[in-house]
């Protein structure tokens, strides 16, 4: 009933709701929550009993795989898309209430929110209505290779090619911009949480040890690379011995993690040839030259930048603050929204 | 760019990795960035073709980046990331470089980086741009509130039409309809154009030339006109309108129109409605008011006539007359006189009057 009056109370947002981490971005106030998606569900009294939630973002992260019988940690994205609906839209709810803290009326909020370019209709629907359901006035969804490219800097408006190669946690964006549109984008769903996966079942293969995902993202952060290096880094790993049933601890070096990673880099490395391979030569031209912006978290995996140069042949630069790029990007197209109509994605 | 790899990948490999043998560079906190990543470059013993087959850049690129020739090279954003990367080659601090002055800063500073706006050229054009389409739609929420505003106005002047046009069906069926001069046309044809406006605000006809046995001796004549004469003329009133007009050209141009106007008693029409059946005529031999109400006993006719002036009402069914000087007043129905003595008391004559004549 007061919905213009709470519209007018409300701050203008813009959110990548990544499979990893949450970010928001509020009009004229820059990023202000930095958050994993994780949300921890408490059930009371059996199965059928009541839902509750436990706790969202950082707090639910730390009980990831050390929750209780009746708290369950989950992750509600999977693969850039929402995975399950309600869990999305209660912690979206939250997230948005906490940027709105100490407001008489319930926040109503404009939010832009991201999508994965191969993202579809009805996953696209599903972020949309989960955004409106959290409390939203009016979404806009805008493709994340677009907020990426904006966030990194690019002359996107220009007639000049800028390619961008975003990493993130569930998927990996490639896209090709020219004149404010997307001339080529792809996106494969091989991103951060499938290193994790790849370091977890190379040491389970090769060390007969389990590990959690926690201390995989742990590994692939501290001696996590892409490309032999001169230096080869060693870190103490502690994991159950499946053999045995017990804790154990062993030492693993950054070339096998390498290895471990071949594959997931593989894919990233094809569907970046793939988006080269279909990008107009006019504008091939101009990546040759000015090279390929890598973003998102996974451009922070040590030398990833070295292996697409290695491949491609092209200068690949990482972009200054990848993690918060698709977040930067999205904030911008949010303040600069009333003037831009072309950079958002329709349905 | 290829061109410049194949020729220098050979050279490439005859040095060995830079990261594994540059000493730390010693930065020199005066030097600009170029010089920096120059001196660097030549303490690591790595050449131009070295560097840029590392990098991937062309060699007249990395020329670029040690002398800042920053219009060399692509957008600042992607500069950034050579020098980042360039320095990560040399083992140089990325923070402090990025930090350093360049000889092209001044101009850097003054260019700006990024814009997600289209070139001005292309924002000219109507079709683009959010800001050009809240302008069209203003143009059409003012074009709509225009056309808005003219369809009221025009409704109301519809309804008050209707109104009217109510009004008349009213009074239609029971028999009478007042409408001045409407439907019968004005006979100043013969009148010059400077008249015409005086002619509409006294409404007068030149009964003269109205008079259709006189014709044009009679209207030559202003005598003709004066209230003894104006009575013989009365039956047809209308249909001498008519006549008039039609006769006026050819009979009676040479009166002058002033004359005509000043000398002739003035007529009053009160014309009927096509479906009006019986026609009612008063002329007047001194002041005289009179009212004419209707079966329903709404008023339809009601005024003071003067000397001279002719009056007429047409009227359907049964009507009542109220004549106040009617020692002065001549009454016909449809041409016939109608007595008006023996409905008088002292001056003042009523009587009910339908197609047949007077009802007792």
């Amino acid at each position: 009933m007061f919905g213009f009056l709470r519209g007018y109370f409300s701050n203008d947002l813009a959110i990548d709701l990544g499979t990893a981490n949450t970010l928001i971005y509020v009009r004229g106030k820059g990023i202000v929550l930095d958050e994993p998606s994780v949300v921890a569900i408490r059930q009371d009294g059996g199965p059928s009993g009541k839902k509750s939630i436990q706790a969202v973002g950082l707090a639910a992260k730390q009980m990831l795989g050390r929750t209780p019988g009746n708290i369950s940690a989950i992750r509600p994205m999977k693969d850039g898309v929402i995975a399950d609906f309600t869990i999305t839209e209660q912690m979206l709810k939250y997230f948005i209430k906490k940027i709105h803290d100490s407001r008489m009326l319930s926040p109503s909020p404009r939010i832009i929110i991201c999508v994965p370019c191969g993202s579809t209709q009805v996953e696209r629907r599903a972020i949309k209505e989960s955004a409106l359901g959290a409390g939203a006035r009016q979404v806009f969804l805008i493709e994340e290779p677009m907020a990426a490219a904006i966030g990194a800097e690019l002359p996107v408006a220009e007639p000049s090619g800028s390619m961008v190669v975003d990493v993130g946690g569930g998927t990996t964006e490639v896209g090709v911009i020219s004149l404010g549109g997307i001339v080529y984008a792809s996106s494969v769903r091989v991103g951060g949480d499938k290193f994790d996966e790849a370091v977890i079942n190379y040491i389970r293969r090769n060390y007969g040890m389990l590990i959690g995902e926690a201390t995989a993202e742990q590994i692939k952060k501290q001696i996590g690379s892409a490309f032999p290096g001169s230096e080869v880094r060693e870190m103490e790993v502690k994991g159950r011995n499946l053999a045995e049933g017990i804790p154990r601890t062993f030492t693993i070096s950054s070339n096998e993690i390498l290895e471990a990673l071949t594959d997931p880099l593989n894919s990233i490395v094809g569907a970046v040839k793939a988006a080269l391979e279909q990008t107009p030569p006019e504008l091939g031209a101009d990546i040759a030259e000015k090279g390929m912006v890598l973003t998102g978290g996974g451009a922070l995996l040590r030398d990833l930048d070295r292996l697409l140069m290695e491949e491609t042949g092209l200068p690949v630069i990482v972009a200054e603050d990848p993690l918060t790029c698709v977040v930067r990007g999205s904030g911008r197209a949010l303040e600069e929204m009333d003037r831009l109509g072309t950079v958002f994605s329709s349905d | 760019m290829s061109d410049s790899e194949s020729s220098t990948a050979p050279l490439a490999e005859t040095h060995p990795p830079a990261e594994e043998e540059a000493p730390p560079a010693a930065v020199e906190p005066l030097l600009r960035r170029g010089q920096r990543l120059e001196q660097a470059r030549l303490q690591a013993g790595l050449t131009i073709a070295d560097v840029a087959s590392r990098l991937r850049l062309s060699q007249a690129q990395i020329e670029a980046l040690e002398q800042d020739d920053l219009a060399a090279l692509p957008p600042a954003t992607f500069v950034r990331g050579f020098v980042r990367n360039y320095a990560r080659l040399l083992k140089l601090p990325v923070e402090a470089l990025e930090q350093a002055p360049t000889a092209g800063a001044a101009a850097s500073a003054t260019q700006p980086a990024f814009t997600l706006q289209p070139p001005p050229s292309v924002d000219a054009l109507p079709l683009d741009g959010r800001a050009s389409a809240n302008r069209r739609w203003l143009g059409a929420a003012v074009v709509a509130l225009v056309i808005g505003a003219v369809i009221g106005v025009v409704r109301l002047e519809h309804l008050d039409g209707a109104r009217d046009l109510v009004a008349d069906q009213v009074k239609g069926p029971v028999g009478f309809v007042l409408d001045l001069f409407r439907s019968k046309p004005v006979p100043s044809v013969a009148m010059p154009a400077s008249t015409a406006p005086a002619a509409t605000a006294t409404p007068m006809t030149t009964s003269v030339a109205a008079d259709p046995g006189t014709g044009a001796p009679g209207a030559a004549d202003p005598g003709t006109g004066a209230p003894g004469t104006g009575a013989p003329a009365l039956p047809a009133a209308l249909a001498v309108a008519d006549a008039a007009s039609a006769a006026a050209p050819s009979a009676s141009p040479p009166v002058p129109a002033e004359t005509a106007l000043a000398n002739t008693p003035a007529s009053t029409t009160v014309a009927a409605s096509g479906e009006a059946g019986n026609v009612l005529d008063f002329s007047f031999e001194g002041d005289s008011w009179v009212e004419v109400r209707d079966s329903t006993n709404t008023v339809i006719y009601s005024r003071t006539s003067h000397a001279g002036d002719i009056q007429s009402v047409s009227f359907r069914g049964q009507i009542s007359v109220v004549i106040g000087n009617a020692r002065s007043t001549h009454l016909s129905l449809n041409g016939a006189d109608v007595m008006l003595a023996p409905h008088t008391k002292v001056t003042v004559a009523r009587l009910k009057l339908d197609a047949a004549g007077p009802r007792p």
